[in-house]
């Protein structure tokens, strides 16, 4: 038979189990609200048993480890949507402020184009009014002071863009060098034969963080894990981080690098891929289509004002100052080239009150002379274009947002901590603990007895 | 003999009957808006049938919105059914009513590419590292043998 001390260690291995399982229900209380925390359960094994004679006796019980409870499929889906909500963040972030370019305002390029015909349109009416002449120059000064403003506005979008690349790099090395230093925490801790549940939580949350930046991959190496950009990239190996930069290139537009490798069209997911799609593939879209309308624009009444003649009986010289060969910048260096209204060239053989040249260019506005479309109707392209963009992006956005948050809920209720389910757990380790304090209780009375008995035989 | 499947068999097939008798008796850009509230109620419930999982609520709505959508082409064939209905707050009611649609027709777009990535993902897993082509785990060698030499003869 076992020994009264050896029963003793084994209800002392009750108290010492149960007390720290309710260590467990203390710290998963604490946290009940931090965000990101895994609750942890306690493991409880038997102790190894003992063999004394043809009897086996038990020897307690060993509180093995504090596990953590998490679902690696759910945190590697959550990831996946949060870079996409990130991406989708910015773009549709950067597509609302191009929408405001061409909204309808009065100041709007629509407008202008439309005042600018409507302009001509009274000119032919009376082709020698000095004053509709000049109504004629204003509504052109203003349609070019549009296209200046729009092609503007998008320059310095880009370049606000430009801006926040640098600095989203900035937060991802920042990100990446914490990684890399609670992977080396975790390792030592789980080395050392402990779990690093809270280290293991801490690095999921900032693994959040970097995921809505840029696109990553995770990949379990032992006690570490290796992050990657989706398309390989290095950016965490164990306890070492690779720091990514940016570089002008040609454009004058910062472009990131790992290393020596540009890898700026590789990212296509988190804020990163969602500002780089803006900068470089939306807005210089939009600059190319604004550039195609002015450089048409522009050429058509220049075509028809050479072929007539001003008030003086000259022959017209250009409008708009001619854009340059292409078409690239059209919109932003777009400028009335006369300043005297006489030389506006509405007639066609060269008298004054002749207006078939006025007529000429007034039926512009509906001839096909921008890329086989009427300057407005291609204009109100480009505006359905934006509108549609920004629509199809925010309804992407609303999806990613009802999936994260689907998702989260699926993760509080395998993480989160359960109040009523702690509050039972508590009672249940305060009373085993009651318990083995009261075996501990009978077994130094029945050493006391022990110890009398021995006294007395003496 | 009567038809085993009719429209009164179908889920909310009586809510239904009552729009149909709405559209034609009563102000067809009212009706339109009636149509477009359901339409709208309609891709809300499929949308959070899809997020929980709820396959069975997911067919269900999806019969739902494709009665609608047929109700949806007939309306629009009926000449005086016009988009704007008959005053400016109703036209912009319309507007309004059919944006949102739209949107939520795009959510669900993009929802359905997600739940279908993440079952392709799921699919993926529980088909472990091998090819499909040997017996489920479940079913004895010999049986699946069997099968294989009867097909043979």
């Amino acid at each position: 038979m076992s020994s009264l001390n050896a029963s003793l260690a084994t209800a002392l291995s009750g108290l010492q189990a149960e007390q720290g399982a309710l260590e467990a229900t203390t710290n998963n209380v604490a946290n009940a609200n931090t965000p990101g925390y895994s609750r942890e359960v306690p493991v409880l094994e038997t102790s190894d048993p003992v063999t004394i004679g043809s009897l086996t006796f038990g020897t307690g019980v060993t509180l093995e480890s504090i596990e953590s409870i998490r679902d690696p499929i759910l945190e590697s889906q959550i990831q996946q949507e949060t870079q996409t909500q990130g991406q989708l963040n910015s773009l549709v972030s950067a597509l609302q402020q191009t929408q405001t370019t061409f909204s309808s305002t009065t100041g709007d390029i629509g407008t202008a184009i439309s005042n600018f015909f409507s302009s001509i349109n009274q000119l032919a009416t009376s082709p020698a009014d000095l004053s509709l002449r000049q109504g004629v120059l204003t509504a052109a000064d203003n349609l070019a002071s549009a296209f200046n403003a729009a092609a503007n506005n998008l320059t310095e979008q880009r370049t606000n863009l430009d801006d926040s690349v640098e600095q989203t790099v900035g937060q991802i090395n920042q990100l990446t060098g914490q990684i890399a230093q609670l992977n080396g925490q975790i390792n030592q801790a789980e080395n050392a034969g402990g779990t690093g549940g809270t280290l293991i939580d801490q690095r999921t949350e900032l693994i959040d963080q970097l995921s809505s930046l840029v696109d990553v991959s995770v990949i379990p190496t032992g006690n570490t894990l290796t992050l990657t950009t989706a398309a390989g990239t290095a950016l965490v190996a164990g306890q070492q981080s690779f720091q990514l930069s940016t570089q002008t290139n040609s454009s004058g537009e910062q472009d990131v690098y790992s290393g020596s490798t540009d890898i700026t069209s590789t990212i296509v997911s988190g804020q990163l891929g969602g500002i780089l799609q803006a900068r470089d593939q939306q807005i210089p879209s939009l600059q190319n289509q604004l550039d195609t309308l002015a450089a048409g624009l522009a050429n058509a009444v220049n075509g028809v004002q050479t072929a007539g003649y001003d008030l003086n009986g000259a022959q017209g010289t250009d409008l708009f100052a001619p854009p340059p060969g292409g078409g690239a910048g059209a919109a932003a260096s777009m400028s009335v080239a006369i300043t005297d209204p006489s030389l506006i060239a509405a007639s066609s053989d060269g008298t004054s009150g002749d207006n078939s040249n006025a007529n000429a260019m007034y039926a512009l506005s509906n001839q096909a002379i921008v890329d086989g479309q009427s300057p407005s109707d291609y204009y109100s392209g480009i505006v359905f274009n934006v509108g549609n963009a920004v629509s199809n992006a925010t309804a992407e956005q609303s999806a990613s947002n009802l999936m994260l948050q689907q998702l989260d809920d699926q993760r509080s209720a395998v993480s989160g901590v359960s109040l009523n389910e702690e509050a039972a757990n508590m009672i249940q380790y305060q009373q085993a603990y009651a318990a083995s304090a009261q075996v501990i209780t009978a077994i130094n009375d029945m050493m006391y007895d022990v110890i009398n008995m021995t006294t007395l035989t003496t | 003999m009567q038809p085993t499947t009719n429209q009164a068999n179908l889920p909310g097939a009586g809510c239904h009957a009552d729009l149909h008798a709405a559209l034609f008796d009563s102000d067809p850009g009212q009706s339109k808006l009636a149509l477009l509230s359901d339409i709208e109620d309609g891709l809300r419930g499929l949308q959070s049938a899809l997020l929980s999982h709820n396959l069975e609520h997911v067919a269900a709505a999806t019969v739902q919105l494709a009665l609608y959508q047929a109700e949806l082409k007939r309306m629009l064939l009926i000449p005086s059914c016009g988009p704007a209905g008959k005053s400016t707050s109703g036209a912009r009611q319309l507007r309004t009513a059919q944006w949102q649609v739209l949107h939520l027709g795009r959510v669900q777009a993009a929802l359905l590419a997600r739940v279908q990535r993440s079952l392709t993902a799921m699919a993926n897993a529980l088909a472990g590292r091998e090819a499909s082509y040997h017996p489920p785990a479940s079913v004895p060698v010999s049986e699946f043998s069997a099968g294989v030499c009867r097909c043979r003869v």
